[in-house]
């Protein structure tokens, strides 16, 4: 009770704009917070001989994001702070529960162009993020920390790898190109996040990691007010993990993972939003996957 | 995951429930740093690459196996020289410091791993854990103490150091299959106990009722017991019902008396009723949530199943 008393808390004070979809409307001369949770099952290749997955069942794999903004003339400049707390499924069977956090993000962006095509409205976005090489990995001798950050990034369907990808200083830049009416949006983002490697992540030593590993990723959303104060989007995705930050114990020297999502929001008011959400991976390595979430935005003024 | 444990398990995540008892503690980093990183340093070989076990290494068979997917399995015992087992509670003997014990498993003649426990220090909670991963070419085996998925392609899982404690850690001894229930009278060895529990240490019943309660000792009571230690503490594997399996030297009178027939009868075993009984249905399944045992294995013991329910068919209603 008491946990779903502080979720409950959580999203209360949260803010607008969940990042992914409504990242542009930060650019308003606002500024606001959100924060999201995900839970589900996570099946995640790993990287050490012996260990191949990070599994975790539908028992306590979370993932919570904090975003935070405040406008600064034509720019805004932000925060992202991700946590993986989750169940690690060990090999004989039991589970470890482990809380680790990712890597922070400060970012900045912008809208450098603005316009109409008929009756919708165009926007262009540009972000660049700078991790900070934070991640907690943990204890070589366990590895489960990097296990809980595996299986948090698997939540996420690899979109965000740079938050959870840790012994790597992650640079991102992302476009988003959005088209809107009064009540359809059509968006696409691009995302280019690039990994450096600063060391090992009390990895064994026989694990093959890169000096750089590159993650782009597309995203496609459309977004509908089906009703009054309710939005309806879907979209899907595709990740390209390559060269991969860290070779797979089978080789691999990178995989694609496609997706899919959903999102139901509700408009409480002109600043508050709350949203529930559902991804689900397709193929691809994080095979097994299912999330549901649930998040809220708030902006002011 | 089958869907009724996709929602079973989607239900309790929601419902914010992680006192979870299969959630079990990582291993102590620095019990794990004490001990050897390589099997030929713990002293269980005299000579590993030829393969002869060290003469301070004592093999012993416990009269009641647990169940490890078909493994073929060996076990010896070290306890240092001049030390002696205290077998005053002859339910759960305090070993010495020092001691160790070893476990190795293989697959159609494939060693896959050597388990050990190690005492390494003289309280109750002194116990150290960790399994040792055969090399391909046998030469030595390696600690591993986050366990590892099929190393040797038998389909074997090795546990991680911290889950060693999902099964050890349901007895104030730590070791389950050296005890007079499972040595039983031909195989106590007086040099290495304090006293020789007295008594025949013959399992009550019939045969198909020995066998019965001694497979559900053997895979069963190290959890479902009533004397775990450390009550309160970590859920890990502690099922926390008054279920008791486990067999005790002063409770083999008959079967009636043991903890087994007092407890389980008429709870999750319904006498004559195989298909009605929760202990049938629990142990027939791998599903992830309603499997019995929860670790540790991955297939049904068939002929066990089949040995249960005869048991169970043969109970007056």
């Amino acid at each position: 009770v008491s946990r779903i008393a502080a979720a409950v808390a959580l999203i209360a004070a949260a803010t607008p704009g969940e990042a992914r979809a409504d990242e542009t409307e930060i650019l308003d001369g606002r500024y606001g917070f959100s924060a999201r949770m995900r839970v589900g099952a996570a099946a995640a290749p790993f990287y050490v001989d012996g260990l191949p997955e990070a599994r975790s069942e539908f028992t306590q794999a979370r993932t919570f994001v904090l975003a935070a903004w405040i406008d600064a003339g034509r720019y805004s400049i932000g925060a992202r702070l991700p946590a993986a707390p989750s169940t690690v499924r060990q090999p004989a069977g039991s589970y470890a529960d482990e809380k680790s956090v990712g890597n922070p993000e400060l970012f900045v962006e912008g809208a450098p162009w603005r316009g109409a095509a008929g009756p919708a409205a165009i926007t262009v976005a540009l972000r660049l993020g700078v991790g900070a090489p934070l991640a907690d990995h943990g204890d070589p001798d366990t590895l489960i920390k990097s296990r809980a950050l595996a299986i948090s990034d698997a939540l996420d369907g690899w979109l965000d790898r740079e938050l959870y990808v840790p012994g790597v200083l992650p640079i991102t830049g992302s476009l988003w190109i959005t088209a809107a009416t009064s009540s359809f949006e059509l968006g696409a983002r691009l995302k280019a996040p690039a990994l450096i490697r600063l060391n090992n992540a009390s990895l064994p030593p026989d694990t093959r990691t890169r000096p750089i590993g590159l993650t782009p990723s597309a995203l496609v959303r459309a977004a509908l007010t089906a009703i009054p104060r309710v939005e309806i989007a879907a979209g899907a995705w595709a990740v390209i993990s390559a060269p991969a930050p860290v070779e797979l114990p089978d080789g691999r020297d990178g995989a694609v993972q496609p997706g899919v999502e959903g999102r139901i929001t509700a408009r409480i008011n002109a600043a508050l939003r709350l949203f529930a959400e559902g991804a689900l991976p397709i193929g691809g390595p994080l095979d097994g996957t299912a999330t549901l979430g649930v998040g809220a935005s708030w902006r002011y003024p | 995951l089958t869907v009724r444990s996709r929602i079973a398990l989607a239900m309790l995540a929601a419902a914010g429930c992680d006192d979870f008892f299969y959630v079990c503690p990582t291993a102590d980093p620095a019990k794990l740093a004490a001990m050897p990183a390589t099997l030929s340093e713990t002293g269980l070989y005299a000579d590993i690459e030829t393969g002869q076990i060290s003469p301070d290494a004592r093999e012993y068979q416990p009269r009641f196996e647990l169940w490890s997917d078909a493994a073929t399995k060996q076990r010896w015992i070290a306890v240092p020289e001049g030390a002696r087992i205290d077998t005053t509670d002859p339910d759960s003997w305090v070993f010495p410091a020092g001691t160790r014990v070893f476990k190795e498993f293989s697959f159609a003649g494939i060693r896959v791993e050597t388990r050990l426990l190690e005492k390494l220090g003289p309280g109750e909670a002194d116990w150290g854990a960790v399994s040792y991963r055969w090399r391909a070419d046998g030469s030595d085996a390696d600690s591993v103490a986050n366990g590892a998925v099929d190393p040797a392609g038998t389909g074997h899982d090795i546990p991680g150091a911290g889950e060693c404690a999902g099964c050890h850690g349901g007895r104030r001894s730590f070791v389950l299959g050296y005890s007079a229930i499972q040595l039983g009278p031909d195989q106590l060895d007086p040099e290495l106990l304090t006293e020789v529990p007295g008594g025949d240490l013959a399992i009550p019943g019939d045969p198909g009722e020995v066998a019965a309660l001694g497979y559900l000792h053997a895979n069963c009571g190290n959890c479902h017991n009533q004397e775990r230690p450390g009550e309160g503490l970590a859920p890990c594997m502690n099922p926390d019902n008054e279920l008791d399996f486990w067999l005790r030297v002063d409770r083999l009178g008959s079967p009636e008396q043991t903890p087994t027939y007092e407890t389980a009868i008429g709870f999750k075993v319904t006498p004559g009723d195989p298909d009605g009984s929760r202990l049938i249905e629990r142990v027939s399944s791998r599903d992830l949530f309603f499997r019995m045992p929860p670790l540790g294995s991955d297939r049904v013991d068939r002929d066990a199943v089949d040995m249960l329910r005869r048991w169970i068919a043969g109970l007056e209603p």
